[in-house]
């Protein structure tokens, strides 16, 4: 535990600042570049998300509207180092329900692009779909936990001076 | 003058949820946006029976068709890109990208009323879009591999390893 963890009882850990950098851009990327093509084609990415059958119809088109902006914005944000916790753990929200798809479509035994980077991706799903999603998770996670406290220095511990 | 002192300031539980709601609102907003200046819009509610996905072919398990070829009531086609060294023995290859050219080089061999086994790397939509353009050419008896060469192999089908040529063994 760190001085500063010690000192308010909370536990905490720290990463060096290039492997924040580097995670940050990875996940972020990732998440940007895969945004474009369903951003572009709402309708193509929600014949991808209505192949995996588990979308209802009052669900398909909104999640096919607002989950490219929803990977654009995270990601963009990681990138550029805003709510940086915040994006984390959306990116962790949304690789949680894409492997949990992909899963499921694996155990139904589907046959079906992933539909991960638009609507022209022919990767199908399978192990190595999953394996890519959990190193992605893993880095947010990273990212997520990350910094849990913060030092600040201010020039006197009353305000008020 | 007051002394400059480091103080350790607890970063706050709530600010990753806030920040995450942010985000969201920023995404709906931005979806919401996308969605009324684009024509035509897609509807909000959507009609699930147009995303049926109707390959237009049979599609056979791995064992019934492992059955058929051994019956002699198939012939296999592979659509997978390139030359490839692992395949159903007997099979043509026909594939996407080089379609015409591939069909030309195997004319002589195939007959419009052979039982044709389209198969892939699993992608039943490839396989589909090759067994289209064969129903096109006169090609009537088509069926779909489920799975791939994989798939082929589990359900205790025989693998030709060659040189990858194109064409009939």
């Amino acid at each position: 535990m760190t001085d500063a963890a010690a000192a308010t009882g909370r536990r905490s850990w720290t990463i060096p600042d290039w492997m924040d950098l580097l995670l940050r851009f990875l996940v972020g990327g990732t998440f940007v570049y895969a945004s474009f093509d369903k951003i572009l084609d709402p309708a193509g990415f929600a014949l991808s998300i209505a192949h995996y059958r588990l979308a209802p119809a009052w669900l398909l088109h909104p999640a096919a509207m607002l989950l490219p902006w929803l990977e654009f914005v995270a990601g963009a944000a990681l990138i550029l180092g805003r709510a940086r916790r915040g994006a984390a753990w959306l990116v962790i929200l949304m690789l949680v329900m894409f492997m949990a798809a992909i899963g499921s479509a694996m155990a139904r035994g589907l046959d079906i692009s992933c539909g991960c980077f638009g609507t022209e991706d022919a990767h199908v799903v399978g192990l190595s779909l999953l394996l890519r999603d959990l190193a992605l998770l893993a880095g947010a996670a990273v990212l997520a936990a990350a910094g849990g406290i913060r030092r600040v220095f201010n020039e006197s511990a009353d305000p008020s001076i | 003058m007051a002394e400059r002192t480091p103080r350790i300031q607890p970063f706050p539980r709530a600010r990753p949820l806030r920040e995450a709601a942010l985000l969201l609102a920023l995404s709906l907003a931005a979806a919401g946006l996308s969605w009324a200046v684009r024509t035509p819009r897609l509807p909000l509610r959507a009609d699930l029976s147009a995303y049926e996905l109707d390959l237009g072919f049979p599609v056979v398990p791995a064992a019934e068709a492992v059955a058929l070829f051994l019956e002699n009531a198939c012939v296999p086609v592979d659509t997978r890109p390139g030359d490839q060294a692992r395949r159903i023995p007997g099979s043509f290859s026909l594939r996407q990208e080089t379609f015409d050219d591939d069909l030309r080089d195997v004319f002589d061999f195939l007959s419009p009323a052979d039982p044709l086994l389209v198969y892939g790397d699993g992608n039943l939509l490839v396989a589909a879009a090759v067994a289209g353009r064969l129903r096109e050419r006169g090609f009537t008896d088509l069926r779909l591999l489920q799975g791939s060469l994989e798939a082929w192999e589990q359900a205790g089908g025989e693998v030709h390893v060659g040189d990858g040529e194109v064409g009939h063994d």
